[in-house]
């Protein structure tokens, strides 16, 4: 196996073993989502393997390569408005208690934007976490890990909800190895049937035959 | 005889509010409530960017008459508006916002304005 699959699974592992509740991870790169499916603490992290360059080296036509590897990790979040409802909906509440507490309202946008920063902050200070510096592998599968930029995207009204999406891009390097072709392997076959023997008058003579 | 856009006025108060009106509650910013009756559509049909296909969102509208309301909502002010949670009279309210990435929509000549709601959760 590729060692980029090996990487992948393992940043998978870390960031998903460390969620504590606070986000969903999954290990690819999913179709559309509802934004209810990713409301408030239901957001979610997509790790993916984007892409990998091979540098070219002289020396270096056969044998191991040089693998440095790009993973995208995509953020999705989505958020209702919010306000202190217990204080307008409370019975015998004053005009200027509930215009007070209407006022608080904070936009969906903001909160969409307030989780996504955290959900950030969440995943970078997992990722970059010393002791996830070779993401939980043996030594020497993998090396100069970095998050080389965070990115935002634009608030989007989706629906009653407002949808905020973001990207973390992590970069790494390993080495790929070539095993040759790895061939067919032939399993075994068994093949069981009964034959009518005489003499055996329970017919329970069992025949295999293996190729 | 009234004119043509007095005429559409009038018939606002049996399209909107007449036998198929449901019961709409408006908290302004000053915190004052009115209750009035007007029209709701609770999702709309969207095109799905990635794919194409289209698709029913959860997207509640209000449309209202302009001549029922004490205070005519504004684009940036701060609303809760209450509907039914289904198109049924006798069903449970539901709290929403006024959507503030989407401002109200219709005017004087017209007579209506649409409201754009949006979901709203306790602080």
């Amino acid at each position: 196996m590729m060692n980029f699959r090996v990487v992948n699974a393992a940043l998978i592992n870390i960031l998903g073993s460390a969620t504590a509740g606070a986000f969903r991870v999954i290990g690819y790169r999913g179709q559309g989502h509802d934004s209810e499916e990713v409301r408030n603490l239901k957001r979610m992290v997509q790790v993916y393997c984007a892409f990998g360059d091979f540098p070219k080296s002289a020396g270096r036509q056969t044998g191991p390569a040089q693998h440095v590897l790009t993973f995208n990790i995509d953020f999705s979040v989505s958020s209702a408005a919010r306000v202190n409802l217990a204080a307008i909906n409370a019975p015998g509440a004053t005009s200027l208690q509930i215009a007070t507490a209407l006022a608080g309202l904070q936009e969906a946008s903001y909160e969409a934007d307030v989780l996504l920063d955290e959900l950030i902050d969440l995943t970078y200070q997992i990722v970059m976490d010393g002791r996830n510096f070779d993401l939980g592998m043996d030594k020497g599968v993998m090396s100069s890990r970095w998050v080389t930029r965070i990115q935002k995207d634009e608030p989007q009204p989706v629906g009653d909800l407002v949808t905020l999406t973001g990207r973390m891009v992590y970069t790494c390097q390993t080495v790929e190895e070539v095993a040759g072709d790895t061939g067919i392997v032939m399993g075994l076959r068994a093949v069981g049937t009964s034959i009518d023997i005489i003499g055996d008058d329970v017919e329970q003579t069992i025949v295999e035959t293996r190729g | 005889m009234i004119n043509l856009r007095e005429r559409i006025e009038h018939d606002l108060g049996v399209s909107l509010e007449g036998r198929w009106g449901l019961p709409v509650g408006l908290l302004d910013p000053d915190g004052s409530r009115q209750e009035v009756s007007g029209q709701i559509v609770y999702d709309i049909v969207r095109m799905n960017p990635e794919t194409g296909e289209e698709m029913l969102a959860n997207a509640s509208v209000v449309v209202l008459r302009r001549s029922s309301l004490a205070r005519i909502p504004v684009a940036g002010e701060k609303w809760l508006i209450d509907i039914p949670e289904t198109p049924c009279l006798t069903a449970s309210k539901i709290q929403y916002a006024m959507s503030p990435t989407r401002p109200p929509e219709g005017g004087r000549s017209i007579g209506f304005i649409r409201i754009y709601l949006q979901q709203v959760e306790q602080l």
